[in-house]
C-alpha cells in the first residue's frame, strides 16, 4: 500500500499574532479595574481572574478546605508541540486522564497547609505510542524548570461532578483518581509512591513491576476503588491534626 | 492501610483526572521562562484568541511572571496591581 501525496500545497505556517494590549485596553479587559469605561464588555474581561500571590494561596486554601486534598495550582510542562497543547487547553480544558504529578513542595505558609505544584503530563491514555513518547519527556521534568504554570481552580469540580456526572458530593476530589498500574503512567506514579515521592531513576519500569508496586501499596484494591479515596481523605485529616 | 483497611494515600503523589477539567477552571498562566518571554506571551495570547474564535466561551485569563507581576493584558508591577485591586475593593 502506498500513500498519495496531498495535491494541495500545505498552508504557510502562520505566525502567532500578538494583540496589542493598548488596542484591547479600552474595549475589553480592564473595565473592572477602573481602567476602562466600557463595563458592558466585562464578561470578556480577564480581570475577574486576576490573582495576586496571596489570592492564589487563599484559593488553594479554599480548595483544600472544600476537597480536603489537592491544590489549585498545576504546572503545565510539555516539551513538544507547546502551541497546540495550549490551544487544546484553552479550547477544551484538560482532557480526562491528564496526569497530575507533584513537582515540588512550596514553602509552607503560616497556616500550616502544605501546597504542591503538579505537572500535567500528556492528555490521553488512549494512545499508547503517544504515552510512551510523553513518558520519555517526563524524564527531564525534575531536572529543569517548568516553562509555564497554568492555574486551575478546581474547587467547583465537586459540584460539577456531583450534578452532571453522578459522583457523590462528599468524595474528596471525585474528578481525580489514582493513576492505574495498567497504564504507562503507572511506571511513573507508582514508583513515586514507593519512593516517598522522590524522583525515580529509570522511569519506565515496565507494567509487571509497576503492578507489583501497586500491589504493595494497595493490596488487592483496584484503581478507582472508593476505599482508596477514603484512605486519601483519612490521610489528609490525620495530617491536619 | 489504616484501621479500616483503607490504603493511606497522600495527595502529594499525584492524580490522574478521570474527567475533563473545563476551561472555566483556568484562572491564569504564569510564564516561568523569562528568557523567551515575548515568544511565550505571543503563543499563549494567540491560543486564547483562537479558542475564542472556535467556541462561544470567552476565555481570557491574565498572564503573570513568577514574581506576580502582571504581563498581560497590561504590564503592571505587582505592587501597583495590588494597590489597584485594594482601591477597587474599598
Amino acid at each position: 500500500m502506498s500513500f498519495e501525496k496531498p495535491k494541495e500545497k500545505p498552508e504557510a505556517v502562520k505566525k502567532p499574532v500578538m494583540p496589542s494590549p493598548e488596542v484591547l485596553n479600552d474595549d475589553h479587559l480592564y473595565s473592572d479595574l477602573g481602567l476602562s469605561n466600557n463595563p458592558q464588555k466585562e464578561e470578556a474581561s480577564c480581570e475577574k481572574h486576576l490573582l495576586l500571590p496571596e489570592d492564589m494561596a487563599r484559593t488553594m486554601e479554599k480548595i483544600q478546605d472544600i476537597n480536603q486534598v489537592g491544590t489549585a495550582f498545576h504546572v503545565f510542562n510539555y516539551e513538544r508541540d507547546t502551541q497546540n497543547t495550549f490551544e487544546s487547553i484553552f479550547q477544551h480544558g484538560l482532557l480526562s486522564k491528564s496526569k497530575l504529578e507533584p513537582l515540588k513542595q512550596k514553602d509552607k505558609p503560616s497556616s500550616g497547609n502544605v501546597y504542591f505544584f503538579f505537572n500535567i503530563i500528556g492528555r490521553s491514555f488512549t494512545d499508547q505510542k503517544e504515552n510512551i513518547k510523553i513518558s520519555h519527556s517526563v524524564n527531564s521534568i525534575y531536572s529543569r524548570k517548568a516553562q509555564f504554570t497554568v492555574i486551575f481552580d478546581i474547587s467547583k469540580m465537586t459540584e460539577v461532578a456531583s450534578s452532571d456526572r453522578g459522583y457523590r458530593r462528599h468524595d474528596p476530589i471525585p474528578n481525580l483518581e489514582p493513576a492505574t498500574p495498567k497504564t504507562y503512567w503507572a511506571e511513573w506514579w507508582v514508583p513515586s509512591v514507593m519512593n516517598n515521592g522522590a524522583p525515580v531513576t529509570g522511569v519506565y519500569t515496565g507494567p509487571d513491576q509497576s503492578y507489583e508496586l501497586w500491589k504493595r501499596a494497595f493490596g488487592d484494591l483496584l484503581p478507582g476503588d472508593p476505599r482508596i479515596l477514603e484512605g486519601r481523605k483519612n490521610s489528609f485529616e490525620a495530617a491536619k491534626q | 492501610m489504616d484501621d479500616y483497611g483503607h490504603p493511606i494515600v497522600d495527595a502529594a503523589y499525584g492524580f490522574a483526572t478521570s474527567e475533563a477539567i473545563p476551561t472555566d477552571c483556568i484562572k491564569g498562566v504564569v510564564v516561568n521562562d523569562l528568557e523567551s518571554m515575548d515568544h511565550h506571551l505571543s503563543s499563549i495570547i494567540d491560543s486564547m484568541f483562537k479558542s475564542q474564535d472556535l467556541s462561544d466561551k470567552k476565555q481570557f485569563v491574565p498572564i503573570y511572571d513568577p514574581d506576580g507581576n502582571l504581563l498581560w493584558p497590561k504590564k503592571i508591577q505587582y505592587a501597583e496591581l495590588k494597590q489597584l485591586i485594594s482601591k477597587k475593593k474599598e
